[in-house]
């Protein structure tokens, strides 16, 4: 399901918390099986404990929450993950 | 034909309406478990607040609809409303008198209907009128006719087979689906004369499929999910009866699961897979018994929609569905024989189960995968976090895969008494309008292509059931991974 790249120029990191998973994150555990080939080596996915934000009434905008090198994206869907990642591999 | 199921969904999805009925759920619990019913009416102003996106026509319809969701969890029925100012909170304090709406579980609120149109096959303004016409030729109705540069479709004489759309070489030919009423396996789903969708309850075999196919949500099930905070909160010992679905549902050891089952109040936690061996065990028996008098085939049991699709649509079938108890129905009796004054909640990724526990009085209550996580929810308990305890009765590797198709038939071939030969097997995963009648045809003919047939209602299993929360593939992946060395596949 995660994937780790030796040369990871990204970090995914899809929250595993209660309230992310349910919310929709089981179904972004598995997107790395969905990346293009060339993030291979370059794109790594992970999963991280319930980082608070969910408790925070909507500080942080709604579950599920995933961080793409540090930065929270709420309401994370594969769209809003892939832009992130394009973003990051343009920028870096 | 068209690829109606699966196609699109290759990519795992969860959808708006999906997490909007988890979120109402959370809200809903949480409002019931701390007493302050007075929360219940803010849920559509909190959950749609002045100023923010809405998804309907205005923020009104959205509330509006949001209000009869927050109904429908706390378990009523939209058809059962009398008066429309009543308050939710006095929905909330009804809890403790008044049992939760009976069978059918399916409700409707037919404002959120988009009273779409029917299923049909279209033509769309990308016809080039071309010289080849293969859909005037595939066609078996002579349905399809080039007038003024244009196929035109006979809606009188075209059957929807969706011939034409395959073989038209710009894709000018559509099929519009009618997403309820495709997703219907038994041709339950209707319309009222203004289009609005009504479900013929007598033809309905309650396996939820609608439910997850409606982009409007308009049909939903009421939960039961309040009815047993309510008991737990009242000092009542309640204990848990978990379907071997669930297991794969969660990311973590059951241990850790049944920890936080105890945590939100259950006294005790029973894994429905041991009540599934149970149920191996008789059917085994069962079936060497049928065999030496003759029988041609079986059908199993343990699927309550199923059941339900015998009565209603192939009752001459019956003779040759297994009469063994379900695994529900065994574990309850376990539960019930350890703890004889408890109340028993199944906790499934199934609709039809509700209906089964109905039928039979036992168990009091049956809630879904969607309402225990988004109970998890409501209370922030990470599954991580527990120290694992362990269950009152654990079931065989055999029983847990009767959540994935196939995994029945393996448990009865594992279970057959000795000097049994072992029996050919027929899988039906997934019923469908084709299927069914392929299985009234085994019926009349009395003959079938194996000796077990195994059905379930549900494609995949009840992984895939209509309230499961992971893809059934990552939680085929999950229950698979705890096979022991020597378990048989």
């Amino acid at each position: 399901m995660w994937r780790e790249s030796m040369q990871a120029k990204v970090i995914v990191e899809i929250c595993m918390g209660t309230t992310c998973y349910v919310m929709g994150s089981a179904h972004l555990a598995g997107i790395a099986a969905r990346f293009p080939e060339a993030w291979r080596d370059c794109v790594t996915v992970r999963g991280m404990r319930c980082s608070g934000a969910c408790q925070q009434a909507g500080q942080y905008g709604r579950a599920p929450f995933v961080r793409v090198n540090g930065k929270l994206l709420s309401e994370a869907d594969e769209g809003k993950v892939f832009a992130a990642i394009r973003e990051a591999l343009n920028v870096e | 034909m068209l690829s109606k199921e699966g196609g699109a969904m290759s990519i795992p999805m969860i959808s708006e309406a999906d997490r909007l009925r988890r979120e109402v759920l959370a809200y809903v619990i949480q409002a019931v478990k701390s007493g302050k019913y007075e929360d219940l009416d803010r849920i559509p102003i909190k959950m749609r607040p002045k100023g923010q996106p809405y998804s309907r026509c205005c923020i009104y319809k959205d509330r509006a609809a949001l209000r009869y969701r927050c109904m429908s969890a706390l378990g009523f029925r939209v058809e059962d409303e009398t008066d429309e100012l009543k308050t939710l909170k006095s929905y909330a304090e009804d809890i403790d008198t008044k049992p939760p709406a009976a069978d059918p579980f399916l409700t409707i609120f037919p404002d959120a209907c988009s009273a779409c149109m029917e299923s049909q096959i279209m033509v769309t303004n990308m016809c080039r009128g071309c010289l080849a016409r293969p859909c005037t030729n595939i066609c078996p109705r002579k349905a399809i006719q080039v007038r003024n540069g244009r196929a035109q479709i006979s809606h009188e004489l075209c059957i929807n087979c969706g011939k034409c759309a395959e073989v038209c070489r710009y894709h000018a030919i559509i099929q519009v689906p009618l997403a309820c009423a495709d997703a219907c396996p038994v041709g339950a789903i209707g319309k009222t004369p203004d289009g609005r969708v009504t479900v013929d309850q007598a033809k309905c075999i309650r396996c939820g499929k609608c439910i997850k196919a409606c982009p409007f949500a308009a049909i939903m099930q009421s939960n039961q999910v309040a009815h047993v905070v309510r008991a737990i909160a009242s000092g009542k010992k309640v204990v848990a009866l978990v379907a071997p679905a669930i297991n794969g549902f969660f990311p973590t050891e059951p241990g850790k699961l049944y920890a936080a089952l105890k945590k939100v109040g259950f006294a005790d936690v029973f894994e429905v897979a041991l009540g599934a061996d149970d149920t191996a065990i008789a059917e085994a028996a069962e079936w060497a018994e049928r065999k030496a008098e003759g029988a041609p085939f079986m059908t199993t049991s343990c699927c309550p929609a199923w059941i339900e699709c015998v009565e209603r649509h192939i009752p001459e079938l019956k003779p040759y569905v297994s009469s063994t108890p379900t695994p529900m129905a065994f574990t309850d009796r376990r539960a019930k024989a350890a703890y004889p004054d408890a109340v028993t909640v199944f906790i499934g990724p199934c609709m039809a189960k509700r209906t089964e526990a109905y039928k039979h009085g036992s168990p009091n209550y049956v809630i879904t995968a969607e309402e225990i996580g988004a109970w998890f929810m409501a209370e922030n308990i990470q599954l991580d976090d527990m120290e694992p305890v362990a269950p009152a009765c654990v079931g065989s590797q055999y029983g847990a895969e009767f959540a994935i198709s196939g995994g029945v038939a393996n448990a009865v071939a594992h279970y057959l008494p000795e000097g049994t030969a072992k029996p050919t097997v027929f899988k039906i995963n997934g019923l469908n309008k084709k299927n069914i009648a392929l299985l009234r045809v085994f019926a009349k003919t009395k003959k079938a292509p194996a000796e077990i047939i195994e059905v379930m209602v549900c494609p995949g299993g009840c992984v895939a059931g209509p309230c499961a929360i992971t893809t059934p593939e990552d939680a085929v992946k999950v229950i698979q991974a705890r096979r022991p060395a020597d378990f048989k596949a």
